[in-house]
């Protein structure tokens, strides 16, 4: 029994004790630990010292957002193309063309697009920042940060979080952006080649015109508030596996994979909570305008 | 005046079923610009003490002083331990930050602390640093870019940015030849001359302490041996004491 538990605590104290070191202990605790160590640290940041942690948060932005952009952009475009040209395929034959708009909406903008442009980050950089952490760990190099009098969690986690929902908040929009726009040029070429196979007419004031008309205010708080919560989540998982490697170099892939598997685990949990809470918002805004 | 003491420190680390005993009732005390050898076998706990005193790990049980005043058990991090007592670790593996080069290692602790300090002052100092170390011209090389000798240094430099009172030494001469090892214990003793430093060190090369005029503690099965000088220690008639002199001479005699 641990010294402080014996010396302080009768049976019920002692019993919540256990229950709060056992919360404190599980995934969850840890996770979010972590992440309002972070959001303590942002905010108890020393503006005459920020430079340091400024140089930290940039390097993270320039690695996260602009090394993964051609990946993102990538693939928004095959999603884009793709989307539309299924939908072209079905719509039509059912005289569905009116609801176009809603459908890039829904798909790209509200769900695929900060989804799997989380799982790209995740992927990547999370894999990455867990593999940087983790081998720290091992060459004491954050044993020595603390020895030095230096804040691991100022001086590696808070930047790196603060970073990734940076980046993760402007990717996640090139990626709505770039589906919607590039995807609907790709896809009017391909109308042109597959003329017998495509029967709809794509035309871009009207493409426009729907989206912009689907799009709901709370859209754009999703906008922001997704890529924010799975930045968050992404980095946090990815400093949680890595910090928790000890001084044995073969936990560091291990930390690794779990770092993205927790990452799209929470970043699935999290969309469907976040997508939940703005169906019933919608719903109840619907009812109160009905 | 004691830099640092120890009392009654008891460590231990979970086995698989149960707990393994590493440091047993450790009573120890470091006077102020003295230096302290730990010798001991490997896996005897060597590293583990001078991680307990720097705030890496927590004891189980007893009470660490530094310059007189007790490091709580709650409050016994490296964080607090380095910024209010004024203790400098250096790893046996240096454990300089991989991404950052040699110049920014060391300039680290000073930008961190002292925001204030003007960047050419800041310069100013990693340079004088750099250069009492030996290791100026290699301010814009990344760690991996230079020797285990070069790098040692540089992990002292980095140590010594912030003018500690304390410092511990995990294994400093380990892996550096005969050259190298003379100009880094010179370091070390004008470390403890002119700065008025109190060294730990964690070795087992047991003639640092006779080439720095400092005393050695043996640890062994988890007790500290009584402070001795080198000339004394050699002649104890403890078996793992002579055992530990033996070793010591043969690595020298390989230098």
């Amino acid at each position: 029994m641990p010294l402080e538990e014996k010396q302080h605590y009768n049976p019920l104290g002692r019993l919540f004790y256990r229950l709060g070191r056992l919360w404190i202990n599980s995934y969850v605790g840890k996770l979010l630990g972590i992440i309002f160590k972070s959001i303590g640290a942002l905010f108890s940041i020393d503006r005459k010292r920020f430079r340091t942690e400024f140089r930290q948060i940039v390097m993270q932005v320039f690695f996260t957002g602009i090394e993964a952009l051609p990946l993102i952009a990538l693939i928004a475009i095959v999603l884009g193309t793709l989307t539309i040209t299924q939908a072209l395929t079905v719509m039509p034959k059912m005289g569905f063309t009116d609801f176009f708009g809603n459908l890039m909406v829904i798909i790209i903008i509200r769900e695929l697009g900060p989804v799997l442009t989380a799982f790209l980050i995740a992927g990547r950089t999370g894999s990455a920042l867990a593999a940087y952490v983790g081998n720290m760990r091992v060459e004491s190099e954050v044993d020595a940060l603390e020895t030095m009098g230096i804040d691991p969690i100022k001086y590696l986690v808070m930047p790196a979080m603060v970073g990734g929902i940076f980046a993760l908040i402007i990717l996640s929009t090139l990626f709505s952006t770039i589906a919607i726009v590039v995807g609907f040029f790709v896809a009017k070429g391909l109308v042109v080649v597959m003329q017998s196979m495509l029967e709809g007419k794509l035309m871009w004031d009207h493409y426009l015109d729907s989206i912009l008309m689907s799009l709901q205010a709370m859209d754009f708080v999703m906008i922001v508030l997704k890529p924010l919560v799975f930045g968050a989540l992404i980095t946090s998982n990815a400093c949680l596996f890595g910090m928790s490697v000890e001084k044995d170099i073969r936990e560091v892939p291990k930390s690794i994979s779990r770092s993205v598997v927790y990452s799209f685990i929470t970043i699935i949990i999290a969309n469907l909570i976040l997508s939940l809470a703005y169906f019933v918002g919608y719903i109840q805004t619907i009812s109160t305008v009905i | 005046m004691e830099s640092i003491s120890l009392r009654n420190i008891k460590y231990s680390i979970p086995d698989w079923k149960d707990s393994k005993v590493i440091l047993k009732d450790i009573n120890l005390q470091l006077q102020q610009s003295s230096v302290l050898c730990i010798g001991g076998q490997s896996g005897q706990g060597k590293s583990t003490l001078l991680r307990l005193i720097a705030g890496l790990l927590q004891p189980d049980s007893g009470q660490i002083f530094f310059s007189g005043i007790e490091s709580k058990l709650h409050e016994h991090n490296a964080l607090n331990i380095a910024l209010v007592h004024k203790v400098a670790f250096v790893f046996q593996n240096s454990a300089l930050i991989s991404n950052l080069k040699v110049f920014d290692n060391v300039a680290l602790p000073i930008r961190y602390h002292h925001p204030d300090l003007p960047s050419n002052e800041v310069t100013d100092r990693v340079m004088q640093i750099l250069e009492s170390m030996m290791v100026d011209e290699y301010k814009d090389f990344f760690p991996y870019a230079i020797s285990m000798g070069a790098q040692r240094r540089v992990a002292i430099a980095r140590a010594l940015a912030l003018e500690p009172r304390i410092l511990l030494m995990d294994e400093p001469t380990s892996g550096l030849d005969a050259k190298n090892r003379r100009s880094l214990l010179a370091l070390i003793e004008n470390q403890r001359v002119l700065r008025h430093a109190s060294i730990l060190i964690a070795t087992h090369d047991l003639r640092i302490a006779q080439e720095l005029n400092g005393q050695i503690i043996a640890l062994h099965k988890g007790v500290l041996s009584e402070p001795q000088f080198y000339d004394d220690f050699v002649e104890s008639p403890e078996g793992y004491i002579r055992d530990l002199v033996y070793e010591s001479s043969e690595n020298n005699d390989i230098l």
